[in-house]
């Protein structure tokens, strides 16, 4: 029963997202609260499967009783039962303001989108606990496919646009990973990673051919999480999107392409061949260029939620930096920061969403005396803007000084200076804003709902996570140990 | 549209059409094909009505919240065969290791919840066709 689980909520979910096109016409109310406990009992089951898999090791389980390399491999490691459970909670919480946003909402489109954000979290599930590169990509084209119908889900003009390029430009990425696992096919005979990873170890492969396969996947997957210079769908697709699907593509699915990569890399060819073939060096190459250029990008930005998309270009570098240094070091600070900021991006989307409703407009001038409009929301913006900066004791200085570290270890002492400069850039775009919210002049009337559900859940784990970082790091660490061997 | 030809030789051929479609879901486990590609032609003869007899008659038959709810059927129904195996102490879509008989092999009636998943399948895709194919007629 308990090797059951990664496959039970998956599954889960998806049963979920099936019911609630059937129940949402005549009952949209209990759809939205059966839609959010399915979310919540899918993120304790994941914690739970964590705390197990912890103690007792990973699991792996063949599906429908056939066993690999035959059938479909499901594996639960502490990398992707952490990961799950990161993803799983993060939706939950700002699923916790569906209500609200979408009270104007006609019932059709209401059903669809409550059907895609379950089957959203479904595939991100799966595609982390897929232990086969075909499995993998099902999930990875789930993904994709419900990414693009939240991001249209507001049927304006610029969503269609947005979700279209989307589109357009995933369906490359997704043909770049496709062709890697053809490749892979046709040279191993594999489809499983355990497997495929075992015959090229083995076998005299001539370089090029595993350099070509690592080449395509990173392409693929790297233009799905938007590293620089393939992002430039993320900022259009981002920031078109209602509030809560902004929140969680640019807090949590971006992520979870970083760490099919990281999976994918680590999987087929260890850290040490990786590094021969550089590949490491491609992605800590690409992971600074994003971090450099989002964050400079960001700067010029007028509108709050391009300059969060761009924020998140920046710091999805951060993840690709830290899977790229390798060493339990590095892979720790790349999980750990997929907490951090999938928390801290979801808070600042959700605060900003809610000065955006009352202005009328995403100009970041709109922010203008906002703190005396909405204190708390405003607060938890600030609190979560510090931590992208990386003030000490927030969650944010805690990626940056691991990462610090790990350059330090891997001697490439360019990443302190790319980590400094970038807290920097950050604090340059950031502050402004924080200034105009408590200090500025703006009209601080006319708020007559001051709520945003589910910032508080994310703040308070925001500050729990920056304060009391060691025990999750070294749970991180053994994640890292084990990606790693 | 009042094409005689097209309306006689459509209605002649159409429950051929069908038959061939359901006859590949139901053959999923034996021969070529599968749920897939038997909803694809039920799908198919489905758009093929209201290319032929208006979209009206064919709304009037399967209505659209009809094809969608059906849509979600299809999914349900594969999720709900899978929790068998679960349910006789086996794991998640589990066949013949959770003591399902599987018959003899080559025989209609043989692989065990195959056969039964293979319709879940066929409902789900010809429904999805239908679907598509309202949505895109709807929007214009």
């Amino acid at each position: 029963m308990f090797n059951n689980l990664p496959v039970l909520i998956v599954v889960m979910l998806l049963i979920s997202a099936f019911l609630a096109p059937l129940f949402v016409r005549r009952f949209r109310r209990a759809t939205q609260v059966v839609a959010g406990v399915v979310t919540w009992t899918a993120a304790g089951l994941s914690a739970w499967l964590l705390a197990r898999v912890v103690q007792a090791g990973p699991i792996r389980f063949a599906v429908g009783g056939w066993p690999a390399p035959w059938g479909i491999e499901v594996t639960a490691t502490p990398l992707s039962a952490f990961v799950v459970t990161v993803a799983t909670v993060i939706v939950a919480i700002v699923m916790l303001g569906l209500p609200r946003e979408q009270r104007d909402w006609p019932s059709n489109r209401a059903g669809w989108y409550i059907t895609l954000l379950l089957l959203l979290t479904a595939a991100m599930a799966g595609m982390t606990f897929a232990n086969d590169l075909f499995n993998l990509y099902v999930f990875f084209e789930v993904t994709a496919l419900s990414s693009w119908g939240i991001v249209a889900a507001k049927t304006d003009r610029s969503a269609a646009d947005a979700s279209f390029k989307y589109l357009m430009l995933g369906a490359i990425g997704s043909s770049f990973v496709l062709f890697a696992i053809g490749i892979t096919y046709v040279v191993t005979g594999y489809l499983n990673m355990s497997f495929a990873s075992a015959f090229i170890a083995a076998a005299q492969l001539h370089p090029i051919i595993p350099w070509v396969i690592a080449t395509f996947f990173l392409v693929g997957l790297a233009l799905k999480a938007g590293l620089f210079p393939m992002h430039i769908w993320l900022p259009d697709a981002h920031s078109a999107a209602p509030t809560s699907a902004s929140a969680l593509l640019s807090g949590v699915v971006v992520k979870v392409y970083a760490v099919a990569m990281a999976k994918v890399f680590y999987g087929l060819f260890g850290g040490a061949s990786l590094e021969a073939m550089g590949i490491s060096e491609m992605v800590r190459l690409a992971a600074v260029l994003s971090i450099l250029a989002g964050s400079l990008f960001a700067l010029v930005q007028t509108d709050i939620k391009r300059l969060l998309a761009y924020s998140t270009v920046a710091q999805i570098g951060y993840v690709f930096l830290g899977f790229g240094l390798g060493g339990t070091v590095g892979v720790a600070a790349a999980l750990y920061h997929i907490l951090a900021h999938g928390l801290m991006k979801a808070s600042l989307f959700l605060a900003s969403g809610k000065v955006i409703e009352l202005r009328g407009s995403r100009n970041i001038k709109g922010f203008a005396g906002a703190g005396r409009l909405l204190p708390l929301p405003m607060a938890i913006f600030t609190l979560a803007a510090l931590s992208m900066v990386g003030l000490p004791l927030l969650a944010g200085f805690t990626t940056k000084w691991y990462l610090f570290n790990a350059g330090l270890e891997a001697r490439l002492y360019w990443v302190p200076v790319v980590v400094i400069l970038s807290s920097l850039l950050n604090a340059a775009y950031f502050l402004p804003i924080v200034w105009r919210i408590w200090f500025g002049q703006g009209e601080a009337e006319g708020a007559a709902d001051r709520r945003v559900p589910g910032l508080i859940p994310l703040a308070v784990l925001l500050v729990a996570v920056g304060l009391v970082p060691n025990p999750l790091l070294n749970l991180l660490q053994q994640a890292a140990a084990w990606l790693i061997s | 549209m009042p094409d005689k030809i097209l309306r006689e030789i459509t209605s002649l051929l159409l429950p051929f059409i069908q038959m061939y479609g359901i006859y590949v879901v139901f053959h999923g486990h034996l021969s070529p094909g599968g749920g897939f590609a038997g909803g694809m032609v039920l799908g198919v003869s489905l758009v093929l009505y209201i290319l032929v007899f208006g979209l009206d008659s064919c709304l009037r038959k399967i209505p659209h919240h009809l094809s969608s709810a059906l849509e979600s059927f299809g999914t349900l129904w594969y999720a709900a065969v899978g929790f068998v195996g679960l349910l006789r102490g086996a794991s998640f879509l589990m066949n013949k290791g959770a003591g399902i008989d599987v018959g003899t092999p080559g025989e209609l009636f043989s692989g065990g919840l195959i056969f039964i998943i293979t319709i879940g399948v066929g409902v789900k895709v010809a429904s999805t066709m239908l679907s598509l194919f309202y949505t895109l007629v709807e929007e214009d």
